[in-house]
């Protein structure tokens, strides 16, 4: 399916749609694409700049296909998806975040006339979050200290799903990585199981469970008092978020770069956790949190 | 009532003994199972399954189908109201994160008085007048209950007042995906149907080229249709400013168009190859031109079958137009992808409930159609 | 007046009518018998152009159907078919006003219509009128469908077995409502049958198909007496073709004043149009040797065994 998608969008590049007057502002149909997607159209509506709004407009394929055929304007990627984008998602350059946004920026640039604006510094990655009752007394906040003191005998239950127990990239990748193995008592595999359930599991101690597969950024781990570990050693690819515009919408607005780099970079993992949770937990809508947020921090100048 | 159905009446009876709500901190945290007393409070609880009794009873002694309807219809109503009321007492001094959902004896007692309702109303065997009567009744007592606030209190409808512009902007986009595509495809299948009639050897490449079209699982058609529809929006002004796009309302349109159209293609063939060749061999004997033939015998004899798949085709719309939301058609799925992506129970209700209230009346609405063509039972 | 000339239809290089070539005059009523599959269908439909010819022509009154639009043709040819065909979503009533509203007549002229035919069928109009083709019995089913074929006052009526489906009773109710029908309006009548004893009964000529070709065209009396192959004489049917003979010729021409030479009879007096076959089997039937029948001038005659065994033997 996605590879049906990204030929499409190869094939429908070649024929930019028309250019409107508007920035077509766009998102991904998941939590965090509602609240990047808001950030980032209620900055250029305060700036003046005239858009419209096409915010949770489907999944990944559709919204990268929609950008490259120049039928949105800009929306929020992550950087490790470029690996995918781009066929090549077994290079280590995609787990150090610097190279893995340069590459983006590169291979983008050049193919795609698109332009990966400042980052977020915030990893929406796959890992592992543990109960801060546990995490705190122990003094584990990056994966070698989980890894040191899982081997050293540390009593930790894990909930996951088959596959992140299973494939090879996920959790052997972090056991090989920082010298930890986990035995069958310290797993609680749910056959199919998402983050919500996990991090449900690891919250309300489902089993004794007291750690969690999850997404660096998932609104439910705040609320759930869970930290999330450090990737510390680059074992998986980094997940980034950063608008993508098409070139020729920044050269018609160029200030829209000045615009959205304070934004991103004020997005912290925690922050985007905290976010996310108003939308996730408190059932907000995405628009009013963004604009609250901003101006809360003072960001819509 | 008499006979099998009647046990209907133990789950019915025994649902207050289940949890009635379940209340939870937060919308996607875990639930705390409440009871009927917890809900209600105990003297309020006490009448509920007073009433409730009464009504079993009521039930037990009706002699004609249509009491039995009054009384289950009665008693739906009486559970809904009672966990809209339940819902606002549980609510009552907690923080407004929390949520109060419909529980397990909600939902027992509320299944089996539905069964009792069916039941009843099918032993009443209405006039389709009747029944298309019923459905604007039961489609009006339902508007008149959410919009009295009654249940404002319950989950879903705290998430519909979180966004009660886009629940009628993308209620709006799916009434027009579901129902402007198979009216489209109606124009184009019937024709279509008509003229493969004609020509037999087209027929059967026409209908195995639709076959294999139906066998695409919708997103990897969503996606087909990109390109074309891209270039069409790139290169054509024209179909620029009709609307046509390569992502957003043109595919989910075009898709759903091209799924409607095997039922109503290959049901318009069969209807019109059905007619008996005494009639069309009579037909053309009493002189009867191709297209006197056509508007006076073969269309109106096949008329049942085709109202057939135009109702299939509807009801298969309804509920495929949700997947339009993944590439920006609107739409009720929005709230359902939204809220698979939130893990709110909720959202997704907001999203599907309606979507199958639309498609169940739609479909009683054909049914009573299909009753009503000349004929009768034909 | 019907003319065929050389008609012929081929499907798939097999001439099923082969160079058919025959005249019916107007007002008569032929049969067309032959064994199934002779091509007595197909004949029947190449008059109204249901079927065209291979070749050959179809002339009405001297003139060419070939050139005449087919509804325009069909609108003044009467059909009916053995399973009725009646529309199913209209009532009998507007099963039987089809053809005069294809031809725009007003609707008090189609009302009215409908209603003369219903009762010349006799049909209770407002009784069957308003009924649906379900609502009717196959006898009923028939005779609306011969009224729909009326209604347009055609010269010309072709049925395709148009009694094949009902039993014994209502089938000879039904022939003899053709029987007068069609002496009153004076219509032509072209009739398929496998019924051999109908043919002989109705017709006033008979034309025998056998593999597309005529193989007698002849009335029914010489068709019995003469047959021209021995496949005729078998489709007759050997047996019994005295006794159909018989039953083509009226007693009374046989019969003798009471009370002559041979003596006299007693018993029932058999009516005045009764046929040698009627009178024979009432001598069987009753063990005498002479029956007397009706005699509209004067006292009843007597019909003598002597004298029908004589006369069924043709010269
Ligand atoms: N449309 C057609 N295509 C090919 N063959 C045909 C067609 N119509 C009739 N035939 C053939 O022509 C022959 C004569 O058919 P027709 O219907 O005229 O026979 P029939 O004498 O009416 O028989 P029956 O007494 O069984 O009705 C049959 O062998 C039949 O199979
Ligand atoms: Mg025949």
């Amino acid at each position: 399916m996605f590879r049906t998608l990204m030929l499409s969008a190869a094939v429908t590049a070649s024929f930019a749609g028309a250019a409107s007057a508007q920035v077509v502002v766009s998102s991904k149909i998941d939590t965090e694409g509602g609240v990047l997607g808001n950030l980032i159209l209620a900055v250029l509506d305060h700036a003046g700049i005239e858009t419209e709004n096409r915010v949770q407009l489907g999944a990944t394929p559709v919204v990268r296909q929609a950008l490259v055929a120049g039928e949105i304007d800009i929306y929020p990627e992550y950087t490790g998806n470029a690996a995918y984008f781009f066929n090549r998602a077994e290079e280590p350059i995609w787990r150090n975040a610097a190279d893995a946004y340069a590459e983006a920026k590169k291979l983008d640039a050049e193919q795609n006339d698109l332009v990966w604006l400042t980052p977020a510094p915030a990893n929406n990655t796959w890992g592992v979050a543990v109960r801060r009752d546990v995490a705190e007394p122990a003094g584990v906040t990056t994966f070698s200290q989980f890894g040191q003191w899982v081997a050293g005998g540390g009593n930790v239950k894990l909930a996951a799903s088959s596959e992140f127990v299973n494939s090879a990239p996920a959790l052997p990748a972090f056991q090989a990585a920082y010298g930890f193995t986990l035995s069958p008592e310290q797993l609680i595999v749910l056959s199919g199981g998402d983050t919500a359930a996990t991090i449900q599991a690891a919250s309300n101690q489902t089993s004794g469970a007291n750690a969690a597969m999850v997404y660096g950024t998932d609104g439910q781990i705040a609320v759930s008092n869970l930290v999330v570990l450090e990737d510390d050693k680059n074992v998986q690819p980094v997940y980034q978020p950063a608008p993508v515009i098409r070139a020729e919408t920044l050269a018609e607005h160029p200030q829209i770069e000045e615009l959205l780099k304070p934004v991103f970079e004020s997005l912290t993992l925690e922050t985007l956790q905290e976010l996310n949770g108003k939308v996730q937990v408190d059932g907000l809508p995405a628009a009013d949190v963004a604009q609250e947020y901003l101006t809360a921090n003072g960001l819509l100048k | 009532m008499r006979g099998g159905i009647r046990l209907l009446f133990l789950p019915l009876a025994l649902s207050p003994l289940l949890p009635f709500a379940v209340f939870r901190a937060n919308r996607i945290a875990q639930g705390e199972p409440r009871s009927l007393v917890e809900t209600l409070g105990a003297g309020p609880a006490a009448l509920a399954v007073a009433a409730l009794a009464g009504g079993i009873a009521a039930l037990a002694f009706a002699r004609r189908p249509a009491w039995g309807a009054a009384i289950a219809a009665a008693l739906i109503l009486g559970i809904v109201l009672a966990a809209g009321w339940g819902a606002s007492s549980l609510m009552a001094g907690v923080p407004t994160q929390a949520r109060v959902s419909p529980g397990a004896g909600f939902w027992v007692a509320l299944v089996a008085a539905a069964l009792l309702l069916i039941d009843a109303l099918a032993r009443m065997r209405p006039r389709p007048a009747l029944r298309l009567a019923l459905v604007g009744f039961a489609v009006a007592a339902g508007a008149l209950l959410l919009s009295s606030g009654a249940l404002s209190q319950l989950s879903v409808m705290q998430e519909y007042r979180n966004r009660s512009a886009a629940f009628w902007r993308e209620g709006a986009s799916h009434l027009w995906l579901a129902f402007g595509s198979f009216a489209a495809a109606m124009l184009a299948g019937v024709p279509l149907g008509i003229a493969l009639t004609r020509r037999a050897g087209a027929r059967g490449s026409v209908l195995g080229l639709l076959t294999m079209l139906q066998t695409i699982p919708s997103m990897a058609l969503f996606g087909m249709l990109i390109v074309p529809l891209g270039w069409l929006a790139a290169n054509l002004p024209a179909a620029h400013a009709l609307g046509i796009r390569g992502i957003g309302a043109a595919p989910a349109f075009v898709a759903l168009f091209l799924y409607s159209l095997l039922p109503i293609v290959a049901n318009t063939v069969a209807g019109i190859t059905g007619v008996p060749r005494s009639v069309t061999e009579a037909a053309d004997g009493m002189g009867l031109t191709r297209r006197q033939r056509l508007f006076h015998v073969d269309v109106p004899l096949a008329l049942p079958v085709i109202i057939t798949a135009a109702r299939i085709v509807l009801v298969q719309n309804i509920g495929m137009a949700t997947v339009g939301a993944l590439i920006g058609a609107g739409g009720f799925g929005t709230f359902v992808f939204q809220g698979i992506g939130q893990t709110a129970t909720d959202l997704i209700l907001l999203g599907a409930l309606p979507t199958v209230a639309l498609a169940s009346a739609t479909s009683a609405v054909m049914d009573a159609l299909i009753g009503m063509l000349p004929g009768g039972a034909r | 007046m019907i003319e065929l000339r050389s008609v012929s239809k081929v499907y798939d290089g097999v001439a099923v009518v082969d160079d058919v070539t025959l005249t019916l005059e107007r007002g008569t009523l032929t049969a067309v018998v032959g064994t199934s599959g002779s091509g007595k269908s197909t004949l029947l439909r190449m008059v109204n152009r249901l079927v065209e010819p291979t070749s050959g022509q179809v002339l009405i009154d001297g003139a060419y159907t070939a050139v005449i639009a087919a509804p325009e043709l069909r609108r003044k040819i009467g059909y009916v078919i053995q399973d009725h065909g009646l529309f199913p979503h209209w009532t009998a009533a507007r099963n039987i006003g089809t053809v005069p509203v294809l031809l725009g007549w007003r609707r008090a002229d189609v009302r009215s219509r409908v209603r003369e035919l219903m009762e010349m069928l006799q049909l209770d109009p407002d009784v069957i009128g308003p009924r649906f083709p379900h609502e009717l019995s196959g006898g009923q089913a028939q005779r609306v469908g011969v009224a729909r074929a009326l209604a347009a006052r055609p010269e010309l009526l072709l049925m395709d077995e148009p009694f094949g489906a009902l039993d014994p009773v209502i089938r000879a109710q039904a022939q003899a409502d053709l029987h007068r029908v069609q002496r009153r309006l004076g219509t032509t009548v072209i009739l398929v049958t496998h019924d051999m004893a109908e043919a002989i009964r109705l017709a006033d000529r008979i034309a025998v198909m056998r593999a597309g070709r005529i193989e007698q065209f002849a009335p029914p009396a010489d068709i019995i007496a003469k047959p021209a192959t021995p496949f005729v004489a078998e489709l007759l049917g050997e047996g019994d073709r005295a006794f159909r003979y018989l039953s083509l010729k009226p007693a009374a021409d046989v019969a003798r004043p009471d009370g002559a030479a041979e003596g006299a009879a007693d018993g029932p007096v058999l009516p005045g149009h009764a046929t040698m076959a009627e009178a024979l089997s009432e001598m069987i039937w009753t063990g005498r040797d002479r029956v007397r029948i009706a005699n509209p001038d004067g006292d009843p005659g007597i019909v003598t065994r002597e004298a029908l065994i004589r006369a069924g033997r043709p010269e």
